[in-house]
């Protein structure tokens, strides 16, 4: 088992809702990733942008003390790569919160339209909602399997080049 | 009725015992032009909603040929002669509640069956009727269309208590909710320890990963839990997809009758209302009416699509649903037993720090 594999397998149970559920369900989800998906692009380029990772170190010492006893035991690790874990924990933990405070507004505010009401136009944007379904759901938790993969027990696989792109892990 | 028939009643009525003639004669019955027809035209009766449709669908249902007099024979036959005649679309049809999909027989609301002064006539018939004005004939074919958007209302009321939890499957919808809450919170258990088992560094387990020995409990926490995860997570995924999928017509009509249910109503009237005008129009100006039985149909308005809201717990009976159903109680208890598992075997390797 590598990460890569486990990325494929996560790619299949997202892959499934994308193609099955009806349209309204899957437009909701997606209006409902749209502002974590976001506010995590926003930070992740944010730390691009100011170099010298200062952005995700500065997260991650702020939330070091809530986070810090899930990585006790990894006594390898570095204190900038426990900030690093720690600033994508809460990354995660963001995306979770903001997507949930979403899912109850659409929940009591969204209706949607008529299932049975089949235009072309339905199609086209039934297409466009399955892949942004995927790319902001799936790529959000994707990017945090490939950037806390240094805690997993399990190797690369064959997207190591892809993943050290993404971010290298040091020997 | 035959004379044999007419001598046996009349027997039976002064006294006599009948009812070796009254067996045979069900027999008979069954037998029958009008019932074979009846029997054929029932199958298609039982694609529409209308009232008059269901009721010949419930009378057909009803029907016994264990009779045992010559009077109740009698009856049969009349009953069996009139829902046979009743039995054809043109009778039963409601032009606001056919379906958009329909290609019967009927193709136009002039071929439908109205009662007129007495009398059952086609409404081209009464269009095309000079002894009557046209005022009267539009008073008597407006009584009918009013019975028809009674007959769509009430169909949108089935609807609107289907969505809103009123029908007899509202047991199974509490049922399916407690289901789906303790999938969440297996679901969320087993995650969890699948995160903390392969995140926790614990050199021992970590170590079947890469060298698996399948004589020691450790390989099958890091091997077969995640594979029964896995797989529960797939059949959850897919099960859940499917019944998001098949259930939406009634999850999107209870979405919008939280707040548009009045709007529908006056949708239905208002079509009532150009169907009215339609069918003046054409009394009117003596126009025979031609290929327009779907024109005025309400049953999927750009609101909501009543048959498919009542459609879809028969949907939740067929063999696709339950199997996927079925699989995914199936996983979801061998995946929940084997992360008791290893949680038990986890915690005691950890607590001896031995390998299990």
């Amino acid at each position: 088992m590598t990460v890569s594999l486990l990325l494929l397998c996560v790619l299949v149970i997202f892959l499934i809702p994308a193609i099955l559920l009806p349209q309204n369900k899957i437009r909701m989800y997606t209006l409902c990733s749209l502002p974590p998906f976001f506010l995590m692009m926003i930070i992740y380029f944010a730390n691009l942008f100011v170099g010298d990772n200062s952005v995700e170190i500065s997260i991650g010492k702020a939330f070091y003390p809530v986070f810090s006893f899930l990585f006790k035991t990894h006594r390898e690790l570095r204190l900038e790569e426990i900030y690093h874990l720690v600033a994508y924990v809460f990354y995660l933990f963001l995306y979770l919160s903001v997507y949930l405070i979403g899912y109850i507004i659409m929940k009591t505010f969204y209706i949607g339209t008529n299932p049975n009401v089949h235009r072309t136009i339905k199609a086209v944007s039934r297409v466009l909602f399955t892949i942004g379904f995927l790319a902001l759901t799936f790529g959000p938790l994707s990017l945090f399997i490939i950037q806390t993969r240094e805690i997993m027990p399990l190797g690369d696989g064959f997207l190591a080049t892809l993943f050290n792109v993404i971010h290298r892990i040091e020997a | 009725m035959t004379n044999d028939l007419k001598f046996y009643l009349l027997a039976e009525e002064g006294g006599w015992n009948c009812s070796a003639y009254a067996y045979q004669y069900g027999d008979k019955i069954k037998n029958s032009d009008a019932y074979k027809i009846l029997s054929y035209n029932i199958i298609k009766g039982k694609k529409h909603l209308s009232a008059r449709a269901q009721s010949i669908c419930t009378a057909y249902n009803n029907i016994s040929f264990d009779t045992k007099t010559l009077k109740e024979s009698f009856i049969l036959e009349t009953k069996i002669n009139y829902l046979s005649l009743h039995s054809f679309p043109a009778y039963y049809i409601n032009p606001l509640a056919v379906d958009p999909n329909y290609r019967g027989e009927v193709t136009t609301i002039g071929e439908l069956i109205f009662d007129y002064r007495g009398k059952e006539k086609t409404l081209n018939e009464i269009i095309l009727d000079n002894s009557v004005s046209p005022d009267i004939k539009k008073e008597e074919v407006n009584k009918k269309l009013e019975y028809y958007l009674s007959d769509m209302n009430r169909i949108a009321r089935d609807s609107f208590k289907a969505a809103e939890g009123g029908t007899v499957s509202s047991k199974d919808t509490a049922k399916e909710k407690r289901r789906t809450v303790f999938e969440i919170i297996s679901l969320s258990f087993m995650t969890v320890l699948m995160i903390t088992i392969f995140t926790y560094h614990f050199p021992i387990l970590d170590r079947y990963i890469f060298f698996p020995d399948f004589t020691k409990a450790m390989t099958y926490v890091v091997y077969l839990f995640p594979i029964l995860y896995f797989l529960f997570a797939i059949s959850t995924s897919v099960y859940h997809s499917y019944k998001a999928k098949i259930s939406e017509p009634y999850n999107y009509a209870s979405r919008f009758l939280k707040k548009n249910k009045s709007s529908i109503y006056d949708d239905i009237k208002s079509g009532k209302e150009k169907l009215y005008n339609y069918v003046s129009n054409a009394i009117d100006n003596k126009i025979v009416l031609v290929d327009d039985i779907k024109d005025f149909s309400k049953l999927s308005s750009s609101y909501i699509d009543f048959k498919a809201v009542l459609e879809v717990d028969s949907i939740k009976k067929k063999p696709t649903y339950r199997i996927l159903s079925s699989l995914n109680g199936i996983f979801l208890t061998l995946s929940l037993v084997m992360s008791f598992i290893s949680l038990i075997i986890f915690i005691l390797g950890l607590a001896f720090n031995v390998s299990i």
